[in-house]
């Protein structure tokens, strides 16, 4: 397969996003100056609109991948995945920056959003979530940085990188729950057993990986299991407000297992499409793999929601048709039934086509149920109704044109898809040297 | 500490003490699988190499 592009080339569809990108960037400075009430139809009764269902809510859980792949798989799956850990982290990486970015357009104040660094609010999952998402975009750059490491030829930062960057993560842990337990026994309790692994690894007892800092992807897991069930956490607060249909007690376990499986999902889509774009060969035998976890990650979050909806007693609310009930069928349909459906055939399983059209759908089927429960099954108090404006969803189109943008600028100029495995070939353009990594 | 979302913020330090302690068995115990592996394998090849 060779690449769509020549060295130097821009194509149509580089242009075209670079336009998003440009217009949604002017109109979010229009934001800034005019105020936030000119370009959005947020109001007291939906304060939330579809910056928070999309960009934050969605973009947070397909930003997962970064933990999914990088950390739990690459941790227990062992080398074979290795592949997918530099494209999955730099996807998560800039997945985070951008929500970051979309966060500030969306905050009526954003230049108080440093006061959650002095302001604790140990009680808070907002404060919880801002902190998460402050501390793992710190440890997917500490990630990251092996990359420009290589590229720039740095050995002897790498390998200070290397001794450096578990007593950093376990610094922001250690940090993290005195943030948020205000107990010094807690703290101690967590510190001690994350200073106890680091310790085993450095003497030899257990296993040190030379290219990646285990504790790097312990904090990567814990920090995102934390924040992407704290982003549930968030609609806990408004019983009154929510559908029924998606009010649970257990809504944060929702958003973690539908958080992972969207993850695996966007890590399938990533690297198909990356494969595609920069001319290598699809890695099917390992998509192939993930497809699996993708199978039984779709299966608990189908399970978990039916038990809840089967345990709460919410049966004529699927049955009475109203938006909502509409809502919930498509999320279910989409998200859940027809990636299964197409998952557990055998042909379709093992073909990289189909792979990737389960993996969109259940994408899809997160967009929309972050919709739902941010919008859709809001119902406000106030009686206002909200639609979002169009200058909302071009920003938010301006963030994810960037988004990709960014993505194919670091692909082509990074050692983004590591050398080590064999169908990873480089194309001409990217013109950057293989080196040994330490 | 509003009621709802109590229960949830109070299992913060025990979600970060069992993941810690979880990940870092998991991983020891994977690794040492896998060194016993790589043990094995060289000793095998040795075998078959004559060494």
């Amino acid at each position: 397969m060779t690449s769509i592009l020549k060295k130097g080339q821009v194509g149509i569809g580089t242009v075209l996003l670079g336009l998003v990108a440009g217009f949604g960037g002017i109109l979010a400075l229009y934001r800034f100056v005019s105020g936030i009430g000119r370009v959005s139809n947020l109001n007291q009764g939906y304060p939330w609109g579809v910056w928070i269902g999309f960009d934050v809510l969605a973009g947070i859980a397909l930003a997962a991948g970064g933990f999914v792949v990088a950390g739990l798989m690459h941790m227990f799956g062992g080398e074979k995945y290795r592949p997918l850990v530099r494209p999955t982290i730099l996807t998560a990486f800039l997945g985070y920056l951008l929500f970051i970015l979309a966060l500030m357009v969306d905050l009526g104040r954003p230049w108080t959003i440093w006061h959650m660094v002095i302001y604790w609010h140990h009680e808070s999952p907002m404060f919880e979530v801002g902190w998460c998402v402050m501390m793992y975009t710190t440890i997917l750059f500490l990630e990251f940085l092996p990359v420009v490491f290589e590229r720039y030829r740095l050995d002897h930062v790498y390998a200070l990188w290397i001794t450096v960057a578990p007593w950093i993560a376990i610094t922001l842990l250690a940090l993290f729950a005195v943030a948020l337990t205000h107990s010094v026994p807690w703290v101690i309790a967590i510190a001690g057993v994350l200073v106890l692994f680091e310790l085993l690894v450095r003497f030899g007892v257990i296993y040190r990986d030379p290219r990646m800092p285990t504790m790097l992807l312990m904090a990567g897991i814990m920090f995102s299991v934390l924040h992407q069930s704290s982003l549930g956490s968030l609609f806990l607060i408004v019983p009154h407000k929510l559908d029924v249909i998606w009010y649970s007690p257990i809504l944060p376990l929702f958003f973690f297992v539908s958080a992972v499986a969207a993850g695996v999902a966007m890590v399938i889509v990533e690297s198909t499409l990356s494969a595609w774009y920069f001319g290598r060969e699809v890695e099917v035998p390992l998509l192939r793999d993930v497809g699996h976890v993708l199978c039984w990650a779709i299966f608990g979050t189908l399970a978990l929601r039916g038990l809840d909806l089967v345990l709460r007693g919410i049966g004529t609310e699927l049955l009475v048709l109203t938006p909502q009930s509409i809502a919930f069928w498509i999320e279910v349909l989409v998200g859940l039934i027809i990636p299964l459906a197409i998952l557990l055939t055998p042909e379709f399983a093992d073909s990289a086509r189909w792979l990737l059209w389960s993996s969109v759908s259940v994408i899809l089927g997160l967009l929309i149920n972050r919709l739902n429960v941010a919008v859709i099954g809001i119902t406000s108090t106030y009686g206002e109704t909200y639609y979002p404006h169009w200058m909302e969803i071009a920003i938010t189109a301006g963030i994810v044109a960037a988004g990709v943008l960014a993505y194919i600028y670091v692909c082509r100029n990074f050692p983004v898809f590591t050398p080590q495995h064999p169908q990873a070939k480089r194309t001409p353009e990217v013109g950057v040297p293989a080196l040994s990594t330490p | 500490m509003v009621a709802h979302t109590e229960p949830a913020m109070k299992a913060i330090p025990m979600v970060m003490l069992g993941l810690a302690a979880v990940l870092g068995t998991g991983y020891a115990l994977r690794t040492r699988k896998n060194r016993t592996g790589e043990h094995a394998e060289s000793s095998g090849s040795s075998e078959r190499s004559g060494r």
